[in-house]
């Protein structure tokens, strides 16, 4: 049985990357380490966002209004009690909330049940537009969560933001978070209900009138992306060790959309790839930021900010030559890789679409 | 007595000023092949669209009855849910789910059967394992019995027109519908084409005991096959009867031909 054999596999390949993380968390600096735990949780936000974008099929831009939500559930119950005061000094912690304290690993799921419960409400009127209303309109209720959130003092301390979470820069529980939530998400798009995502991504007319309902399909993936998106944000907060209402503005939002583009559209495995590329490329083009000398000559352009227009330029090559992302919509199977160690360049030659 | 699968009362559709559909009474029974005509801009898809929830008609009601003693209104009901009830629809410009493998888009239409969640699907529970096994089996032998298993990996938009307008077909199959609606079902076919699929409406409507509701502007395939035709012209029925009498309706030809200047 081929499918026994690839899970196998993929479990033996979570358990060695456990083994790196377990290695690296021992091992490596904390700079490295910080970048390789961003590269997984957003990982794990650009999964999310691949479910409606990609998968479902629905231009939603509402992830950094997710985040937020698990973020602020991560700094309102995992700050130790007795630090709280220090956080809230402007205006006291709600007396309701103020002894509430909770594990980290509880508040992330609530954080996600809590993004979801807000998908649910918000995807029932919005999810009826289509294209570019429905970013539009995703878009103005992240900005709404956020300033919901900014206004809310007693609660999520406003505008000061929320200090002294718990630093967390361990990759060893990163990466267990996000390998919980890849293997999920992937199993949810490969059942039955990830085909039906597909199939309304295709062609809605034809979906539903093969009985499949738009209503119910479209909202489920819209939970289910808030769901992991406020997991992310909540793993986000605890990195930073801070959360901040500036964090979460709308342009948060457009680092995922990069991760999911540049990975592919519709690909579980091309957003790991976009997460990574998108995170570590940010930080290893900081030596354009760099004064630069060449043969004794200091190259003008080289300063603060020119790693942004490095990354633009990068980023609009890659949508004007290879507009499908790395992946498109495929997959890095076990098939291919097989395929391609026993025969290193016959691999490109057919794309397979799996049957059975 | 044969019972009426659907019955359309008084079905009307308005766009604006332009009535598309006026007044349609259509009657179709268990087990019969009808065939709906007209020439083009006549209103044949908008009656389809009514009919199948993509419209609601502006007037009338569409009556389904899914099962002897059985009678619903779905007028105005979503797609979706008509979907669910039985009635199947192939579209007039092939609608397949392009990138997408003739494997998948033969099993997406299984998934309106699933009573599984998505939690027990997600997690693979029993339950749900054996509702997919069963939705595999039925679609591999499906695609069997339509010589189409050879080619379900690949992209459904990469086969040729002709398969391409059997997917569909298949595809609406598969969703195990009492009534079946084809919007022109061989569009662009050649004679030969043509013969293969009338024999292939044929055989399906025995083998999965069908009901059969088509729009066609093939006349040999519906005059060989209809039990009955509507004429639809201009959203109006101009004549009903079965292929003898729509042959040589002078109504009809004229609908088709124009008047005779000379008449």
């Amino acid at each position: 049985m081929n499918n026994k054999r690839n899970i196998m596999l993929t479990i033996a390949a979570l358990v060695i990357l456990f083994g790196v993380a377990c290695f690296v968390q021992a091992e490596v600096n904390s700079y490295v380490r910080r970048i390789i735990n961003l590269c997984l949780v957003y990982a794990i936000i650009g999964l999310s966002m691949n479910v409606t974008n990609g998968f479902a099929g629905q231009f939603s831009l509402g992830q950094a209004g997710f985040m937020a939500i698990g973020a602020y559930m991560v700094g309102i119950f995992t700050v130790p009690v007795e630090l709280r005061a220090d956080v809230f000094y402007a205006v006291p912690m709600n007396p309701h909330l103020v002894n509430v304290y909770m594990p980290l690993w509880m508040a992330l799921i609530l954080g996600g049940v809590l993004a979801a419960f807000v998908a649910g409400i918000i995807g029932t009127p919005v999810l009826r537009l289509r294209g570019d209303y429905l970013a539009i309109a995703t878009l103005g209720f992240s900005e709404i969560i956020r300033i919901v959130i900014t206004n809310a003092t007693s609660i999520t301390n406003g505008a000061l933001g929320i200090k002294n979470i718990p630093p967390l820069n361990d990759v060893r529980y990163i990466f267990m978070a996000a390998a919980i939530s890849y293997v999920l998400i992937t199993l949810l798009l490969n059942s039955s209900y990830g085909r039906a995502f597909k199939a309304i991504r295709e062609d809605e007319i034809a979906a539903e009138a093969m009985g499949i309902s738009l209503f119910y399909h479209k909202n489920l993936a819209f939970m289910v992306s808030a769901f992991f998106a406020g997991i992310g944000g909540g793993l986000y907060g605890a990195l930073l060790g801070t959360v901040d209402p500036k964090n979460f503005l709308f342009t948060l939002t457009y680092n995922f959309l990069l991760i999911i583009v540049l990975g592919g559209m519709g690909s579980v495995t091309g957003s790991m790839f976009g997460a990574i590329i998108v995170t570590a490329g940010l930080e290893y083009l900081r030596l354009f930021d760099e004064p630069m000398e060449l043969m004794g000559i200091a190259i003008p352009l080289f300063r603060p900010g020119l790693r942004m227009v490095v990354f633009s330029i990068l980023l609009m090559v890659c949508v004007l030559f290879w507009r499908r992302g790395i992946m498109g919509t495929n997959e890095l199977t076990w098939e291919k890789i097989i395929s391609f160690v026993k025969h290193p360049l016959s691999g490109f030659r057919k794309k397979g679409v799996q049957g059975k | 007595m044969i019972r009426t699968v659907l019955r359309t009362e008084h079905v009307t559709m308005q766009f604006g000023g332009v009535i598309a559909v006026n007044d349609l009474n259509i009657v179709v029974k268990e087990h019969e092949i009808i065939a709906l005509i007209g020439p083009n801009g006549a209103g044949k898809t908008t009656a389809f669209n009514d009919i199948t929830g993509v419209y609601t008609p502006t007037k009338g009601r569409v009556i389904y009855s899914p099962a002897e003693g059985k009678e619903i209104d779905i007028t105005g009901r979503k797609p979706s849910e008509i979907a669910q009830l039985g009635i199947a629809r192939t579209f007039q410009n092939i609608r397949l789910f392009k990138d997408l493998s003739v494997y998948e888009n033969v099993l997406i239409a299984k998934h309106l059967h699933l009573e599984s969640n998505f939690l027990a699907a997600t997690f693979r529970l029993p339950g749900y394992k054996k509702e997919e096994e069963a939705m595999r089996a039925d679609v591999e032998r499906l695609l069997k019995e339509v010589n189409l298993w050879d080619v379900r990996n690949e992209k459904a938009s990469s086969l040729p027109y002709g398969k391409q307008r059997y997917l569909e077909i298949v595809r609406a199959l598969a969703t195990e519908p009492k009534l079946l609606l084809l919007d022109e079902p061989a569009a662009g076919m050649n004679p030969k084409e043509t013969a293969e699929l009338t024999e292939f409406i044929r055989q399906i409507r025995d083998r999965f005991n069908l009901t059969i509701f088509m729009i066609e502007h093939h006349m040999d395939l519906v005059m060989e096959i209809s039990n009955r035709i509507y004429v639809l012209d201009f959203g109006t029925t101009i004549a009903t009867g079965d292929p003898a009498a729509i042959q040589n309706n002078e109504r009809v030809i004229k609908a088709y031909l124009g008047e005779d200047e000379d008449a």
